[in-house]
Parts: structure tokens; sequence; C-alpha cells
């Protein structure tokens, strides 16, 4: 099972503050795989040279709980495509200090019970 | 990540490689004794398991703690109950720790030199519940000795190799860094963070 993410419009990843973080999210698998739903966060999260800190600042459902791969019969890896669109964000704006850095991150999980949970994550600039 | 890093605000590295990210407790995918070669975790856990518990001493910023979390995973791996607790939170919450843990289970208390006064009450609370207790510590916590971090410049030499290996730390740089971190590695890996911060090209 693999998820990728690519953030749309193609380009450098930026978006104005308050602005929707969009893009497509692609998950491939092998046969049929059973998930309670796939989830989107919007977050950010300090690196630097002090304690880390993160926060969940939207969280939205990107599929309801089902199957992926049923959309062909038979062997061979199968994908789905997912269009999105977060509602933007005011703060913390991206910061690169020489302290503390802010990252915010789009990750993407697909919930499945007692297994798991494959994820991906793409980072994005707030500004 | 490095992404419209032109556009973001500050004048620092997008990611900076001895960023805590990457050198904080289980960041790393090996942890390595003085010399610098790999420990092996299977038989630290026997021993310790054999003895009723054990302690990882050492001074600030040696990889006690790194070591405490790496023998965690692998009692996890093991498929073992792992309770982890950090003795910051205070002696309440290490105490309501060893009473959830099941007997057979494994305790990983990490920063133990902060329960100074307490460790005779813990380590007969351990014994009663049938608990392996295996704290990190700065002195003595009463607990078998299971390691005593005493890292060389080598140690440092192959976390920054793995952390940044275009950095090409040399074993002379490494003993200096050391030496002027005062024999933490942490501190040692700080100044390399400042160093990267440095000679990041300005934008």
């Amino acid at each position: 099972m693999s998820v990728t993410i690519t953030i749309r419009p193609a380009g450098d990843g930026v978006f104005e503050r308050g602005s929707p973080v969009t893009g497509e999210v692609e998950l491939s698998c092998q046969g049929r795989l059973s998930h309670s739903g796939v989830k989107l966060e919007l977050l950010w999260e300090t690196s630097g040279k002090g304690t880390r800190d993160s926060k969940v600042a939207r969280e939205i459902d990107l599929l309801p709980p089902g199957e992926l791969g049923i959309a062909m019969a038979g062997p061979g890896e199968q994908s789905t495509r997912v269009p999105f669109s977060v509602p933007g964000v005011e703060a913390p704006l991206t910061y690169h200090g020489t302290l503390i850095k802010i990252e915010w991150l789009v990750r993407v999980r697909v919930l499945r019970k007692l297994r798991f949970d494959p994820k991906n994550e793409a980072g994005v600039v707030i500004v | 990540m490095t992404a419209g890093r032109g556009r973001a605000l500050g004048r620092g590295l997008a990611r900076n490689p001895f960023g805590a990210e990457r050198v904080e407790p289980g960041a790393l995918a090996f942890i390595s004794d003085d010399d610098g070669a790999p420990i092996h975790l299977g038989p630290m856990l026997d021993r310790a398991r054999a003895r009723g518990g054990g302690e990882i001493r050492g001074r600030h910023g040696t990889g006690k703690s790194a070591l405490l979390y790496a023998l965690a995973q692998e009692a996890e791996r093991q498929e073992h109950a792992v309770t982890r607790v950090r003795a910051n939170t205070g002696r309440r919450a290490v105490l309501a720790a060893l009473r959830r843990a099941p007997p057979g289970g494994l305790v990983c208390i990490d920063s133990g030199e902060r329960l100074c006064g307490s460790w005779w009450l813990l380590r007969r609370l351990a014994r009663r519940r049938r608990v392996t207790v295996i704290t990190t510590a700065h002195r003595t916590a009463g607990l078998p000795l299971l390691h005593d971090r005493r890292p060389t410049a080598r140690t440092l030499q192959e976390i920054a190799r793995a952390l940044c290996p275009q950095r090409g730390l040399n074993a002379e740089q490494a003993a200096r860094l050391l030496e002027q971190a005062g024999g933490s590695v942490r501190d040692a890996l700080w100044l390399l963070y400042d160093e990267a911060e440095t000679r990041a090209p300005r934008r």
C-alpha cells in the first residue's frame, strides 16, 4: 500500500495565509484493502534546537470507511486519486530561523483497525 | 520540504541535519557503545530481566535516554509489555506507572536521577509487582549497572556521519568538539547545528 501526495497547483508549494491548501492524494494497493477511513491533516511542527511541538490545525475526512482497489478486478496494483482542498490557516507562518523552524505539513493516513496505518506527508509553505 | 524555501520567513536553513528531530531519542537508527560500534540490545535486555532491573549511568548528553528508548523498542519488538515514564513528571506518576505495569512487564524510567530519595520504595514496589525497571541516572539508583555511558570522539564521529555524511567530521575535529562540549555528545551536536546554520548561504 502506498500513499502519494501531490500539492497543486504544481510549483513551489507556497500558499498565502488564509488561502486553501489544495492537491491530490493517490492511494495505491495490491488487490483489495479495507479501511476505517482516510484522514487528511494540515499541521505545523517545530524543529531546531529546542523541544519539539506540533499541532493539527485542520483535519478532513478524505474518504469514508470502505475498501480500496475495488474498481478493477484481478491482481495488480490499483490506484485511487482523491483531490483535496483544506480551508486555509492564518498562523503560524512557515519560519526558517536559526534556532527554531516552523514547518507546515499535509499528512494523509489510511486508518486500519488493529493494523499499521499507511501514511505519508508532504511539506507546504504558508506565507 | 525545501519547496518555497525562498519565500519562508527567517534566514536559517529549512532543515538542519543536526536539529532536535534528528538527534532526539529514537531518531537515530542505531545506538553505539563508547567506541562507536553498535550495541546489541537483546542480550542487554535479557541481562536486565535476569537481574530484576538495571540502570544506564552517565553524565548529561551521553546518550542514556537514547539507549533506554532503544531498549524499550527492542522489548516491544519481542512483544513484551512496556510502560514508559519520565521522572520529571513526578514521583506519583512513576509509582502509578509501576502499579499499572502487568507482572513480567518492563518499566522504563527516563531521568531517574530526579527520584533520588525514592529509589528504595520504587525498587520494593517493582519487586512486589514482579516488573523489571530500567532507568537512566547520573549516579547510582541502586539497580544493577547495565551500561555506563562514556562516549568518545569516535561515538560523536559515527553519529555525525549518520546525520550528515557530507560534513565529514574527522577524528581530530570530533575530539575537539567533544572537549569543547564538556564531554556531552548532545552539546557537541548542538555546536554542529550552529556551525551548519552559520555556513548556510544567506537569502
